[in-house]
């Protein structure tokens, strides 16, 4: 009985802590709101990257449905996990294994469009390395300033599973990265994509689900 | 929730005392250890505390609240665990479930601290509470099929520790 009473007083002083604590806070925006904004700036990223260095035969490649379909495809993934990471940031409102699925599945085929482009066999490795580390270097830098974004993003509500959404947030970061690059660079050889694009953004999203799960564990809120 | 969101003291007050009960009986289901009850549900008031301005009014509040419940539970069973393990490594041998000496076979209570969590949430909600498996399914956040696995799981282990 003695327990139960200490229990009891020591519940309801941390009430009358919180309580006399308690200040105004500012809500969330609704993801559709704040997915708005992201996009915004993946829209910015894309216009800057077509206005400053779009493949020569850009036009071309974008009436060719495969081509077509691969950027779209890696477009989708991004915004799709951009949705469900900003969601899985809300309790209650946890992302699905269907949902996770879903993002795995876009994603799979638009890297099967990519596997479906002929290899060169002619390159020089000195050339291979060359072009290939400038096209994962840019793969790092498109994805660099979303992810900050979006991380900061999530960071704001309160994510209730870290890793998954640290992988949602390299997810959306990465894939629109791969978009972008693909209608920068003007290598269509599997290889190159496979090594220089996909691989690197692989793992990207493999270090962002670390970084989700260093960074967005649920904060410990000390009392003084 | 709106009033706590502007920073009302009293009407925090009022929701602490108002889903007080349902958050103690959920964590009672997901925490076998009867002394630790009140730590988790201590963690979870502050883990609200902490959340509140995540809340959305133009949804439900148990959904938002037991998922801060859950993931905090989840939170505690994991560490007891990891403790657990070491300390299987250090002390003693694991205790049987029945008294050898007298023949006792373990009551309801032991019985169910033998289940994983989610087999002792799913039972206790089926069994003890009578919700239906929608209701129970929507509350663990699995579905119908997923939670019926575990309800039938839980049986089964219920079934060979009691009856024998």
């Amino acid at each position: 009985m003695g327990e139960r009473e200490t229990q009891r007083e020591t519940r309801q002083a941390m009430i009358d802590r919180l309580a006399a604590e308690l200040q105004p806070v500012r809500r969330l925006w609704p993801v559709n709101a704040r997915l708005a904004m992201w996009l915004l700036l993946e829209a910015s990223l894309i216009l800057i990257a077509v206005v400053s260095g779009a493949r020569a035969d850009l036009p071309e490649k974008i009436a060719n449905a495969r081509f077509l379909a691969e950027v779209t495809l890696f477009v989708i993934a991004g915004v799709l996990a951009a949705m469900l990471a900003l969601r899985a940031a809300i309790p209650g409102r946890e992302v699905t294994s269907h949902e996770l699925e879903l993002v795995m599945l876009i994603s799979g085929v638009a890297i099967l469009f990519v596997f479906s482009e002929p290899a060169n066999q002619d390159v020089a490795l000195s050339e291979f390395i060359h072009a290939g580390a400038r096209c994962a270097l840019c793969i790092g830098i498109f994805a660099a300033i979303p992810w900050t974004a979006m991380l900061w993003a999530v960071r704001r509500g309160a994510p209730t599973s870290s890793a998954t959404a640290g992988g949602l947030i390299g997810a959306a970061a990465f894939f629109f990265s791969l978009a972008i690059t693909r209608l920068g660079c003007a290598i269509d050889d599997r290889v190159h994509f496979i090594s220089w694009h996909v691989i690197p953004a692989l793992i990207g999203i493999g270090l962002s689900l670390l970084a989700g799960t260093a960074w967005l564990r649920r904060k410990k809120f000390l009392l003084e | 929730m709106e009033r706590v969101q502007r920073g009302d003291s009293l009407a925090f007050r009022n929701l602490l005392e108002d889903i007080g009960p349902s958050i103690s009986n959920f964590i009672r289901r997901k925490i076998a250890d009867s002394s630790e009850i009140e730590d988790v549900f201590q963690e979870v008031l502050l883990a609200l505390y902490q959340a509140r301005h995540t809340y959305e009014p133009s949804r439900p509040l148990e959904p938002w609240l037991f998922a801060i419940a859950r993931n905090v539970a989840a939170d505690h069973a994991h560490r007891h665990w990891s403790r657990a393990k070491w300390q299987d490594l250090t002390d003693l041998p694991p205790e049987v479930a029945a008294d050898p000496e007298t023949g006792t076979q373990p009551d309801l209570e032991e019985a169910l601290g033998h289940l994983t969590p989610v087999q002792r949430e799913a039972f206790v909600m089926l069994k003890m509470e009578g919700l239906t498996t929608t209701e129970a399914a929507r509350r663990a956040g699995v579905s119908v099929g997923a939670l019926k696995v575990r309800a039938h799981r839980a049986y089964e282990t219920l079934k060979k520790l009691i009856v024998g």
